[in-house]
């Protein structure tokens, strides 16, 4: 094996080599073979072999009785729990929620009564946009807006504007089916909320509150506050992008083409049964590669006080 | 390599690499010491070395940490106070045996490590080669050159007794 590239044979000069190679076991089996046969043909030599044999060392049993420092294990990374992190963060999370919604209540009851005073002493005359489009619904449909609204079913008011009668149950069966159409044209089912039908109708009597009493001259709708004297449902605040009629058919407009986003908000406030219902819907732009995609985000919450 | 596979690196060859660095160095702590710092550089090292290796690995650490050792130490002369608790093996007697550890004493450094390697490990010339870094040609004759002075030195002692 050692002269596997070198063509050498045995013989009485280089015998000693191919004896120590022979022990060291570094010959394959025809070397090995001419190796024995060498020795047979030249017996003086075999006392030579046995000398070099004995010179190979006896394998000693050593112990080595320590193996336990050796040994060793993967040292798994400890993992500190900071459950009292988590806990801290939960409780820090619900106080500040509670603050601010009992800062955001206490605001809306002051901001409320004093608009409510400001509306008592003005003089009526024009309504807000979103409170003419109610209008607008229960009778000749004469409002631009009203018509510019009819090709959007996603968009609340407008679609109460277009498809409300005049009638309680009406109107609130054509929220719904505005809302039940907005949630079926909405892919991401993440982004639609479940209106809650008693919220709706909350909604609804403050709006038919709203369209019953006689409007200050707000034209601002996030100006208007509860009404005054009103221990029914009051609709605190109606807004949209838009601050006049006129300008709120451009935004159904823009709305259709799908450039802007437009929002509705409305915050009903009832102290009957001290609550404030608050409703949001959003628009948001529809994608380019499919028309028919459209996302409606739509929120009702309520607080009771 | 693995943890499971060093622990098995442990329990087959911690021994057999004991006896390697005690025979070359013949002081017991400073086999220990080498054998633990070999383990220990396998154990660091452990992701890069191929396990069916991982033997070659430890005789290759341990032989080099033993020569950096000496030459440290230079503690180049070979000692004989190891006492010799070996049993007897069948087909040699004790009293060869002592000789030939005896003998060991006559070899240098390299030698002693090449013939340990050879006689207690059974690696080839090759193996050998990679782990002392000498090439195959070098280790041939430095085995040969140790085997001639072993035989010359129980030639010599047997004619004494």
């Amino acid at each position: 094996m050692y002269f596997k590239d070198q063509k050498m044979e045995i013989n009485r000069n280089n015998y000693e080599t191919f004896f120590l190679l022979y022990l060291d076991r570094e010959l394959n089996p025809p070397e090995r073979q001419d190796v024995e046969k060498f020795l047979g043909e030249n017996a003086d030599l075999q006392k030579e072999f046995l000398l070099l044999q004995q010179t190979i060392l006896i394998p000693a049993e050593s112990v080595f009785e320590q193996k336990e420092l050796l040994f060793r294990k993967e040292e798994k990374r400890r993992i500190v729990p900071l459950y009292w992190l988590r806990i801290a963060a939960a409780v820090a999370v619900l106080i500040l929620g509670s603050w601010l919604i009992t800062m955001q209540i206490n605001k809306m009851e002051r901001g409320g009564l004093a608009k409510s005073e400001q509306i008592k002493n003005a003089a009526p005359s024009k309504t807000s946009p979103a409170i003419t489009a109610r209008k607008a619904d229960q009778g000749t449909n004469n409002n631009p807006a009203v018509e510019g609204a009819d090709n959007n079913p996603a968009d609340l008011t407008k679609t109460a504007a277009n498809k409300n009668q005049p009638g309680d149950r009406k109107t609130v069966s054509a929220q719904n089916k505005s809302s039940e159409n907005t949630m079926s044209a909405n892919a991401g089912a993440s982004s639609t909320a479940v209106i809650d039908p008693s919220v709706l109708a909350v909604q609804k009597s403050s709006v038919l509150e709203l369209q019953s009493a006689e409007i200050p001259n707000v034209r601002d709708a996030k100006k208007i506050a509860g009404l005054p004297g009103m221990q029914a449902p009051v609709l605190l605040l109606a807004s949209t992008d838009a601050t006049d009629p006129l300008q709120y058919k451009n935004a159904s407009s823009k709305e259709s083409d799908d450039q802007t986003e437009d929002a509705i908000s409305v915050i009903a406030l009832n102290e009957k049964n001290k609550s404030i219902t608050g409703f949001f819907k959003k628009l948001t732009k529809r994608t380019p590669a499919a028309d028919n995609a459209r996302k409606v985000r739509v929120s009702v919450f309520q607080f009771s006080y | 390599m693995t943890a499971e596979d060093y622990n098995d690196c442990v329990k087959l060859y911690a021994d057999g690499l004991y006896r390697f660095m005690l025979k070359s160095t013949r002081q017991v702590e400073d086999a220990r010491d080498l054998v633990q710092s070999s383990f220990e550089k396998l154990w660091e090292h452990r992701t890069e070395v191929n396990a069916l290796k991982s033997k070659s690995y430890l005789f290759t650490i341990a032989y080099h940490k033993m020569i950096d050792l000496n030459r440290k130490n230079s503690r180049m002369e070979f000692r004989e106070t190891l006492p010799d608790k070996r049993e007897a093996s069948a087909g040699n007697s004790p009293r060869l045996k002592e000789l030939l550890e005896k003998a060991l004493s006559r070899l240098n450094e390299r030698q002693r490590s090449l013939v340990l390697l050879k006689d207690y490990e059974g690696y080839s010339y090759e193996e050998i080669a990679e782990i002392t870094g000498l090439n195959i040609t070098q280790v041939k004759v430095t085995l040969h050159r140790a085997r001639l002075i072993l035989k010359e030195w129980l030639v010599s002692v047997e004619n004494v007794l």
